[in-house]
């Protein structure tokens, strides 16, 4: 168990890993927001060699990335085949293909041009999408280091009274202990079964069942360890956000700055080759 | 003398039963003063009210009766203000016994941090406790890992660094040794006896280990909520057959003095409380032994 990692982050040496957490939120929020302007092939070709770059900068895995698409398949093939079959457009490339029914109905398959660029198209702004996002966020970006970076950036929210600290402080502390849970299912896991429980065999209702037994201790045990913990802070004088220094304050360097100026270039970039009426401008 | 550290008289605690159920005292009548800088071990059995008497100290109790007064503070007080909470918190700190539940953060220098953090501590000294609490442990080597990554013996190190960043007067161990292996408890008790010899920090170490309240200066028997026996490692040594009486056995080396007195051997008085005092005492009387026969 002592393999687990929280998140997915990969820890690298890169410049996109160096980027301070506030300005990585932002240029997130900033790259999602630019692959939706996206409209026409030189524009989607600038977006996919921004994705490239960005994945070898990072020094992540190929790989990695890679594996975390595959869980998208389904969702891609879906979008595409309703792109492909639902888009009308001018330029009709099956003229004659007809798939005959029960009593004489005839259904007509039409798929213009226009689909297959809708579907293509789409497919590369779902891919990119999760590539930026994982590629700036989760894997190079330490869970905590994100928690603080929302902790900063929610502040504003305050004025409102959200509490953002408390938020924050949950957040740590369920990161913190989400290894420590899971080292003790697997204990209970196991005595379960020295005692002869089965987890693995029968259907979904008798394995959800035979789940029961560990769930409910685990669920006394992280009541207990909340008790605990609550006084463990208590005793180190904790009293909410009020008065709370940091140790590691976040400064922005130059470098952040320039990342945002350059992602708000780009996005101007892909409004700018938008104009050109290259092949198919999406609508 | 000067003004003990702590000043109990009469101290009482009940648990109050709910829905119904009875009343618990688990503290009945407790009197003792322990001065600053010294170590004290507190000794008792399972539900003997220990742990109990510990959790007064730093309020997360509130006696029930009784006085108590700790570093200056009267904790009897019912108005006693924030502030002064957290100034009796942060001269006083408390260890517990699962590692697992004490550490905060996912960082073993941001959970040390945790403590002067929220005692508004400004960079740089902050960085400056850190490093040097981490190093009063042992565990500089390890500030950037995460706590889930270390044994039993390391976290529980991490904890006393994290209480010693808030730089504390005196420290308790809530049976601070319980949960870990014999390497893990012999790291934590070398930590504790450094901090007592070298810095002179006051140590209230409870426990139900007899061979580790051999290291105190003084153990307190803690017995069905009432103090039992108060004395130095050797007087409460001596006194098994009571102790035995209330489910606390000696350390094998004075179980092996009090049996050969048993059989009739003349081992005298001595230092029965470490290994070396025992061995003395046995030497002696092969001396007068030696001297008598010859």
């Amino acid at each position: 168990m002592k393999s687990i990692a929280f998140g997915q982050y990969y820890p690298a040496d890169s410049p996109v890993h160096k980027i301070d957490p506030r300005a990585k939120v932002i240029l997130t929020i900033l790259y999602i927001v630019c692959t939706f302007l996206c409209k026409n092939v030189l524009a989607f070709a600038a977006l996919l060699l921004s994705a490239i770059l960005l994945t070898s900068l990072s020094k992540i895995p190929l790989r990695m990335i890679l594996r975390s698409l595959r869980p998208l398949i389904v969702i891609l093939t879906f979008t595409s085949l309703i792109n492909v079959f639902m888009t009308k457009g001018e330029h009709l490339l099956t003229p004659n293909w007809q798939i005959p029914f029960w009593g004489g109905h005839v259904w007509h398959i039409k798929i213009y041009e226009e689909g297959l660029w809708n579907a293509l198209f789409m497919i590369l702004r779902i891919v990119v999408l999760l590539i930026g996002t994982s590629v700036l966020l989760s894997y190079t970006t330490t869970p905590i280091a994100l928690t603080d970076a929302l902790e900063r950036l929610m502040k504003p929210l305050k004025l409102i009274r959200v509490p953002v600290h408390d938020i924050a402080m949950m957040t740590t502390i369920a990161l913190r202990f989400i290894p420590t849970l899971m080292e003790e299912t697997q204990r209970i896991m196991n005595a379960q079964k020295a005692r002869g429980a089965d987890f693995t065999s029968g259907g979904l209702i008798r394995r959800a069942k035979s789940l029961l037994p560990v769930l409910i201790p685990l669920l006394v045990s992280a009541f207990n360890r909340a008790y605990e913990l609550a006084a463990a802070m208590e005793c180190r004088c904790y009293h909410g956000g009020k008065e709370k220094t940091k140790m590691k304050i976040l400064h922005l360097r130059f470098g952040d700055v320039l990342a945002v100026l350059l992602i708000v270039a780009f996005g101007v970039g892909i409004v700018f080759l938008n104009r050109f009426g290259f092949y198919y401008t999406m609508k | 003398m000067a003004e003990p550290f702590i000043h109990a008289e009469n101290l009482a605690f009940t648990y109050k039963g709910s829905g119904g159920a009875e009343d618990i005292p688990a503290i009945k009548d407790i009197s003792l003063d322990i001065q600053k800088g010294e170590f004290v071990a507190i000794l008792g059995h399972n539900g003997s009210g220990k742990s109990t008497f510990a959790k007064l100290l730093n309020l997360i109790l509130e006696p029930t009766g009784g006085k108590l007064s700790v570093a200056g503070f009267d904790l009897c007080d019912k108005e006693l203000s924030e502030d002064d909470l957290i100034a009796l918190r942060r001269r006083v700190g408390m260890v517990f016994q699962n590692p697992d539940n004490q550490l905060v953060a996912t960082i073993v220098e941001d959970d040390v941090a945790f403590g002067p953090e929220n005692l508004g501590v400004p960079m740089p000294e902050l960085r400056e406790r850190v490093d040097n609490a981490l190093l009063e442990v042992g565990m500089s080597e390890y500030a950037m890992q995460e706590p889930h990554h270390l044994s039993g013996g390391q976290k529980q190190r991490v904890a006393i660094a994290g209480i010693l960043a808030m730089r504390p007067e005196c420290v308790i161990f809530d049976e601070a040794t319980a949960m870990l292996d014999p390497v893990g408890r012999k790291e934590v008790l070398d930590t504790i006896r450094r901090l007592n010899r070298e810095n002179g920090m006051t140590v209230i170490h409870i426990t139900h280990y007899m061979n580790e309240a051999a290291f105190a200066d003084r153990i307190i028997v803690i017995n069905d909520g009432s103090v039992l026996m108060d004395g130095t490692p050797d007087q409460i040594f001596a006194r098994r057959d009571e102790l035995r009486a209330v489910g606390l056995e000696v350390p094998q080396c004075a179980e092996l003095i009090h049996r050969l007195k048993e059989a009739g051997i003349p081992v005298g008085e001595g230092k029965i409380s470490s290994l070396e005092g025992c061995a003395q005492m046995i030497l002696q009387s092969f001396a007068k032994e030696g001297a008598s026969h010859g």
